[in-house]
């Protein structure tokens, strides 16, 4: 301890010295415009490099985590993508207004077209949730119904059968009628029920109403082929179906998420 | 002159504060007669409170023109320096009271005030400048001011002290 005090007591003139340029110093840089830039200048030149030095290390060592983010994203995407495959090729799903749909695609068995009571039975059935009273529409306007499922396959009520009913409306001005088989021709239906006042022309698109659980609103049937004046107060419409019977391709069952509800809704109120 | 070099210290400061800090010679030439007030300090004076009269001296006059610090740093360093010029410029390694005497009246102390003029005004003009460019403007700032610094404080010198320093 003396030691060290005889040592600054040797030093003591130095140590002031020191102190006092240090001062100066201080004083030169932070009250001297000229000399302040310049210090400033050259200070944060040092600071940029050693800053920039820094971050390219901190860089250089957080690769790892960085790539392992980027394996995760990487998986994550691939996933996103497989499932989109999958949706493409299997099932499409789609938000339609407020209701939610669920689209699968189904191949077509067998057909026939010539009868009055038609069928029509899919590859798909129970094992890929296909359950009766499922909309069936091709890309080209509604098919049919789904009647009965067993585990692989589906038999769909198609437009073309006596049996199905369908409430549709005329596109242009919200006018609904019953759709029903005339079964005469695969390629035509009548739209009956629609009052005599109402305005249709030949080629007014025929969509379907929505006020079934069934099929979501506005899918296209047919266009107007002939109007005429069955009865006092009604017009029976011909329809030329906008699905051709005869023409192959896939079909989409859309299931309506929200069916299970509605039909809850009218259970109670029946009860 | 060691027992009135107080009196010649506040001369010395008055000079530079109310004359010559007002003179603008030019650009080249900065005329510092204070420093002289730190070569006549007295031989045996502490060595610590040496940079501290530099320092202050320095940086009075640092206020009085605005540069805070220049003045006062060059001052410090060769009011610090100054035991080792004085050896260094009577070519001895311990100074006793007979050679101080000498010292006072000759060649030596003029070497003395060469030197730590030269000193004074590279780390002024240096600090001044504060890079290292432009280095032959500096170096000619330097030389000027050495010479009309060495030049005035002669005079004061040969004036106000030599011949009291004849009587002494």
């Amino acid at each position: 301890m003396k030691e060290i005090f005889n040592l600054i007591l040797r030093f003591q003139s130095t140590l002031i010295f020191f102190v006092l340029e240090i001062i100066a110093l201080c004083l030169i840089v932070s009250n001297n415009d000229y000399q302040n830039s310049v210090f400033s200048d050259k200070t944060s030149a040092v600071s940029g490099f050693l800053s920039k030095k820094s971050i390219s290390i901190i860089n250089y060592l957080s690769l790892k985590n960085e790539n392992l983010s980027l394996i995760k994203e990487n998986i994550k995407l691939k996933n996103e993508l497989d499932n989109i495959i999958i949706t493409k090729e299997d099932t499409l799903f789609q938000k339609f207004n407020s209701t939610n749909y669920f689209y699968r695609t189904a191949n077509i068995i067998s057909i026939s077209y010539n009868r009055s009571r038609n069928y029509i039975i899919i590859d798909k059935g129970k094992k890929d949730g296909i359950l009766p009273e499922m909309a069936v529409v091709s890309n080209q306007g509604i098919v049919g119904v789904i009647k009965s499922t067993s585990n692989n396959f589906s038999i769909i009520i198609p437009l073309i059968n006596l049996s199905l009913k369908i409430s549709a409306k005329i596109k242009k001005n919200d006018y609904y009628g019953t759709l029903q088989w005339g079964a005469k021709n695969y390629r035509y239906s009548n739209l009956e029920d629609i009052p005599f006042h109402v305005d249709v022309n030949k080629g007014d698109t025929i969509v379907t109403s929505g006020f079934s659980s069934i099929f979501p609103k506005g899918e296209l049937i047919g266009f107007v082929e002939k109007v005429e004046h069955k009865t006092a107060n009604f017009l029976k419409i011909k329809v030329r179906l906008a699905n051709d019977f005869k023409k192959g391709g896939s079909l989409y069952v859309i299931e309506n998420l929200n069916s299970d509800e509605i039909n809850k809704i009218k259970k109670n109120n029946e009860q | 002159m060691n027992n009135k070099f107080y009196i010649h210290i506040v001369v010395l400061m008055l000079i530079q504060l109310f004359i010559l800090n007002n003179i603008q010679v030019n650009h080249y030439v900065i005329v510092n007669i204070y420093i002289l007030a730190i070569f006549i300090l007295p031989f045996n004076i502490c060595r610590a409170i040496l940079p501290i009269i530099g320092f202050v001296l320095g940086l009075i006059v640092d206020l009085s023109i605005g540069t805070l610090g220049i003045n006062a740093s060059a001052a410090t360093f060769i009011a610090f320096l100054r035991p080792q010029l004085i050896k260094l410029s009577i070519n001895q390694p311990s100074i006793n009271e007979s050679e101080l005497k000498r010292f006072n009246n000759s060649w030596s102390f003029l070497k003395y005030i060469l030197i730590s003029i030269l000193i004074f005004n590279t780390i002024f003009v240096f600090i001044e400048a504060f890079s290292f460019e432009n280095i032959l403007n500096s170096i000619l700032r330097i030389i000027l001011s050495s010479v009309t610094d060495t030049i005035l404080i002669s005079i004061y010198y040969f004036i106000a002290l030599k011949e009291n320093n004849n009587k002494f």
